[in-house]
């Protein structure tokens, strides 16, 4: 169980590159919000949000990635996940948002694909 | 036999963990998998958030009770003067898919005069 909680930035190329560890909950939440909000102020073409650290999430923070999502495809851009971590993909095959957020098994495939 | 924790905490969201905390440990005491452990510890700040709502002050009230292989958490909400202090909001769609994928009851009572959101959720059986 990591508890700490870090959210990283990055370029590659025009793709904003958010990297997510430790447990994205009802209290960390509002700080991927805060970063997500930032990088789109950017209008990137994608933003790939980087799970593999992530250790738990609840439906607050899946609240935030969706919100995020609706931006950039209002935006014309594109959201997607690196989710490698079966607890994390569990949550979201229960809530049925597989179907909604593009998932990949890492970063370089994200930015990529 | 059944064994019971009750865990009274402000309500304010860097507190949560210690529910999540506590039902891991509940879980873990009455041999849960990781899997049901790591499902009850969702289920379980789900069910705060619902309770909590849009509601910034007062206490949250949680009971854990073992019985039988099963654990049932209830969560009710006390405002400033020990009253209910829940608010009329429904879960979200969201947090609603968590706990009904991830327990095997759920429901509301009132206990004490106070509106309580329940879970229960039992052992999986292990695949001999």
């Amino acid at each position: 169980m990591d508890l700490t909680f870090e959210i990283a930035e990055e370029r590659i190329d025009s793709v904003s590159v958010v990297t997510v560890t430790g447990e994205i909950d009802v209290a960390t939440a509002p700080d991927l919000r805060e970063c997500l909000l930032a990088q789109e102020a950017d209008r990137p073409p994608v933003i790939v949000v980087d799970l593999t650290g992530v250790s738990f999430i609840d439906s607050t923070a899946l609240g935030v990635l969706v919100g995020a999502y609706r931006r950039q495809e209002d935006a014309g851009g594109a959201l997607k996940l690196v989710v490698t971590e079966p607890r994390i993909l569990k949550v979201l095959e229960i809530t049925d948002l597989t179907s909604v957020f593009p998932v990949f098994a890492n970063v370089d495939e994200a930015v990529r694909g | 036999m059944s064994d019971s924790v009750e865990l009274t905490i402000p309500v304010r969201s860097d507190l949560l963990i210690l529910a999540r905390l506590t039902a891991a440990a509940m879980a873990a005491r009455a041999e849960f998998g990781i899997e049901d452990i790591e499902d009850l510890r969702l289920v379980v700040e789900e069910l705060c958030i619902s309770v909590i709502g849009l509601v910034t002050s007062g206490t949250l009230h949680l009971r854990f009770t073992e019985n039988d292989g099963a654990i049932t958490v209830g969560c009710s909400l006390w405002g400033e003067d020990g009253d209910d202090a829940r608010g009329q909001s429904e879960p979200d769609e969201l947090s609603l898919r968590i706990i009904e994928a991830l327990v095997d009851e759920y429901g509301e009572d009132t206990v004490g005069g106070r509106r309580q959101a329940w879970i229960r959720k039992h052992r999986s059986k292990v695949a001999s």
